[in-house]
């Protein structure tokens, strides 16, 4: 379970999920809004928590209860893992083999991670579509019956490359929903378009009316986390997502 | 020693430890101004050919609470939120504290008019294309 410069802490050690969500800040917040919103709406039960001295030297005071920043939920069969600060470059190589350490360990049948994909016309956009990306070319099907579009030629960068790249090593189970989403502008939009493929791809049952009624007062409350993302995002070449692979080399 | 072990102990080394030093180089800047009671927006500028654009997210305001001014080489923009923010349990010492505005002054990266500038806010962005005044002196290629 334990990665050598990594590892995660169990606090009250669950035996098994079967899927397991994975958001961290990066483009529009999507996916740290989105697996957010799922935890507090499902009320899941916080398990363990990551640990490094990689990680910056600092804890999350929630309630009172002082926190690490980077946790684990679980609730029935579903896990999720959260991060309330952006994953720094250097630290995501390690954190990943930690994540996909705790998902084998827990024989989670699929990660699903989430994130943003940075569209130009945003604002003409009323509902973002959500592109897919998985290790296997089953998920392809799965993708198409929940009208999610397969991300067919691109790059992905930042920790969720990372971990698919470890769960391909290893043969983890793993997809990555993209919603269409403002770079660097937090878009509780794009993260309600995310969670409600998730209804439809593993019968999640989260009613994401809240998200969007808020969507504004969220917005307005996570501008420094949109902007310590941003600054992180900047070392990493998140550029390369707006281009075009070469073909066949 | 197994191979995975012994491949795990080298990269511990090749790990550099979260440093003291980078929270000297941690650059982040407050968006806020307790006394003024406001709130500094997220946004960008980006210079084009002929135009210089000035994105901002203005979350829980209203259009007619804008107001977007040009002050030499940088745009001023003020916004009435359309309710007083509080913030119950902010912060780490600060207990409860409102915002009723939002303030930021960006710096343009050339000069610019109001000649034929436009704005759009939409869906809580708003959106300044400011014509760009310097003039274009063409190199004659001998």
């Amino acid at each position: 379970m334990q990665s050598s410069e990594v590892s995660m802490v169990e606090t009250k050690p669950i035996k098994h999920a079967k899927y397991c969500l994975l958001g961290s800040p990066d483009v529009g917040l999507v996916g740290a809004i989105a697996v957010s919103f799922v935890i507090q709406s499902l009320k899941m039960d916080a398990v363990a928590s990551l640990d490094s001295d990689i990680l910056p030297p600092l804890v999350v005071v929630h309630d009172g209860v002082p926190q690490a920043p980077f946790r684990a939920y679980a609730k029935n069969d579903l896990a999720a893992l959260i991060s309330e600060i952006p994953v720094e470059s250097r630290a995501i190589s390690p954190v990943a083999r930690a994540v996909v350490d705790w998902v084998q360990s827990k024989n989670i049948e699929m990660l699903i991670s989430i994130s943003g994909v940075p569209v130009e016309n945003r604002l003409d956009i009323e509902v973002p579509k959500v592109y897919g990306i998985g290790t296997s070319a089953t998920m392809l099907e799965s993708f198409k019956k929940v009208g999610v579009e397969p991300l067919e030629e691109g790059f992905m960068a930042g920790l969720h490359a990372v971990v698919m790249k470890e769960c391909m090593k290893r043969g983890v189970n793993n997809i990555v929903l993209l919603a269409q989403s403002h770079l660097q502008y937090p878009d509780p939009g794009a993260a309600a378009s995310a969670i409600n493929v998730l209804n439809s791809l593993i019968n999640l049952g989260v009613d994401v009316k809240k998200l969007l009624d808020e969507e504004e007062e969220i917005r307005l409350k996570t501008r420094e986390l949109m902007q310590r993302t941003q600054r992180s995002m900047s070392q990493m070449p998140k550029s390369s997502e707006q281009e075009i692979p070469m073909m066949y080399v | 020693m197994s191979e995975q072990t012994r491949r795990r102990q080298t990269r511990v080394r090749t790990i550099v430890p979260w440093e003291p030093q980078d929270i000297l180089s941690d650059s982040f800047e407050k968006m806020w101004d307790l006394v003024d009671g406001s709130l500094e927006p997220l946004g960008e500028v980006r210079e084009f050919e002929k135009t210089v654009r000035v994105t901002v997210d203005l979350p829980l305001v209203r259009k007619k609470d804008i107001k977007v001014r040009l002050i030499g080489d940088t745009l001023a923009v003020d916004a009435e939120l359309n309710r007083c923010v509080t913030f119950n349990r902010w912060g780490t010492v600060q207990k409860k504290c409102e915002f009723r505005s939002f303030h930021k002054s960006f710096s343009l990266p050339t000069r610019v008019t109001t000649t034929g500038a436009k704005a759009i806010f939409r869906k809580g962005v708003l959106v300044v294309e400011l014509p760009k005044t310097a003039e274009a002196h063409e190199v004659v290629i001998q």
